[in-house]
């Protein structure tokens, strides 16, 4: 029967249990998300016009700013890529719109049922709403391109041209509700307690896009990996 | 449908979605990773037989 050494069992069990700067930073991330949440439902005061559905609020903001901040990245990074053809960039911009677009579907679905709840209405094709469905599709479209291209190169540069394109919209439904005044109100001063959860909360959705990002990234990264061994493997045969 | 049900299913929502997508990343990411240790010893046999 063969023996383990304790020093070899120990360093075993110290790799089986390592704790990664990444793990700690999923840790608080998470915690910080579900304090956040726990704050929105427990320690935020009830708004007196809309009642309760207006703690939808404290996901669905900081959910659509993580979003923003995706599509800026996409577009930043889009722009970057076409100037000095890194492909470092293109990996980032493509997993930052696969995030950006999963919290949009997100802040549209929250929205539908905040909207649902207080204007008795699910959708309306008011400016803020139809400006929103459009980044939505433009990130659609983005999303398909990239599935559907073959030719890598090609993929990413129309890629960088649709994502400034789709930033380009980022602006307009910030300023919708001033230019054009449709259902979605003007941003108005709030008590302390929700300035603090919904800044948490925030704080919480742009922690928990970085943490994404980083396991998307490292993924595209992996699938790069395989395609350069199938590159190697097919040059043996 | 009752004011905090709604909050209750928003909620639900964003958790369960997250959720997913990290699970979904988890399991793409080990998917990946043992596809490249496949094509890693494939590569290393087949450059042993040359």
């Amino acid at each position: 029967m063969s023996t383990v050494s304790p020093t070899a069992l120990s360093k075993h069990r110290m790799k089986r249990f390592h704790i990664s700067w990444g793990d700690l930073f999923a840790l608080a991330t998470f915690t910080l998300l579900a304090i956040s949440l726990g704050m929105g439902l427990l320690y935020a005061p009830t708004e007196l016009i809309q009642g309760e559905p207006q703690r939808i609020f404290y996901v669905h903001l900081p959910m659509a700013i993580a979003s923003y901040i995706a599509f800026l990245l996409v577009a930043g990074c889009g722009a970057i890529y076409l100037w000095k053809r890194n492909p470092a960039y293109d990996v980032v911009a493509r997993s930052a719109a696969e995030l950006g677009f999963f919290f949009l579907t997100l802040v549209i679905i929250s929205g539908g049922l905040w909207g649902q709840a207080t204007w008795g209405t699910f959708w309306q094709w008011e400016p803020r709403l139809t400006f929103t469905f459009v980044l939505w599709l433009i990130f659609v479209a983005y999303i398909m391109l990239r599935h559907a291209s073959q030719d890598r190169h090609q993929a990413a540069r129309f890629g960088a041209i649709l994502g400034i394109i789709g930033f380009a919209d980022v602006p307009l439904i910030f300023a919708s509700v001033y230019i054009w005044r449709g259902i979605h109100p003007e941003p108005a001063t709030m008590p302390q307690e929700m300035f603090i959860t919904f800044l948490l909360a925030t704080l919480a959705f742009i922690s928990l896009f970085a943490y994404l990002l980083v396991l998307r990234v490292r993924w595209d990264k992996t699938r790069e990996r395989i395609d350069e061994l199938r590159t190697i493997l097919e040059e043996q045969t | 449908m009752n004011g905090i049900t709604v909050v209750y299913i928003v909620f639900a929502i964003t958790i369960a979605s997250i959720f997913a997508y990290v699970f979904l990343l988890s399991k793409r990411q080990k998917e990946s990773e043992s596809e490249i240790r496949e094509l890693s010893e494939i590569i290393h046999r087949k450059k042993d037989v040359h």
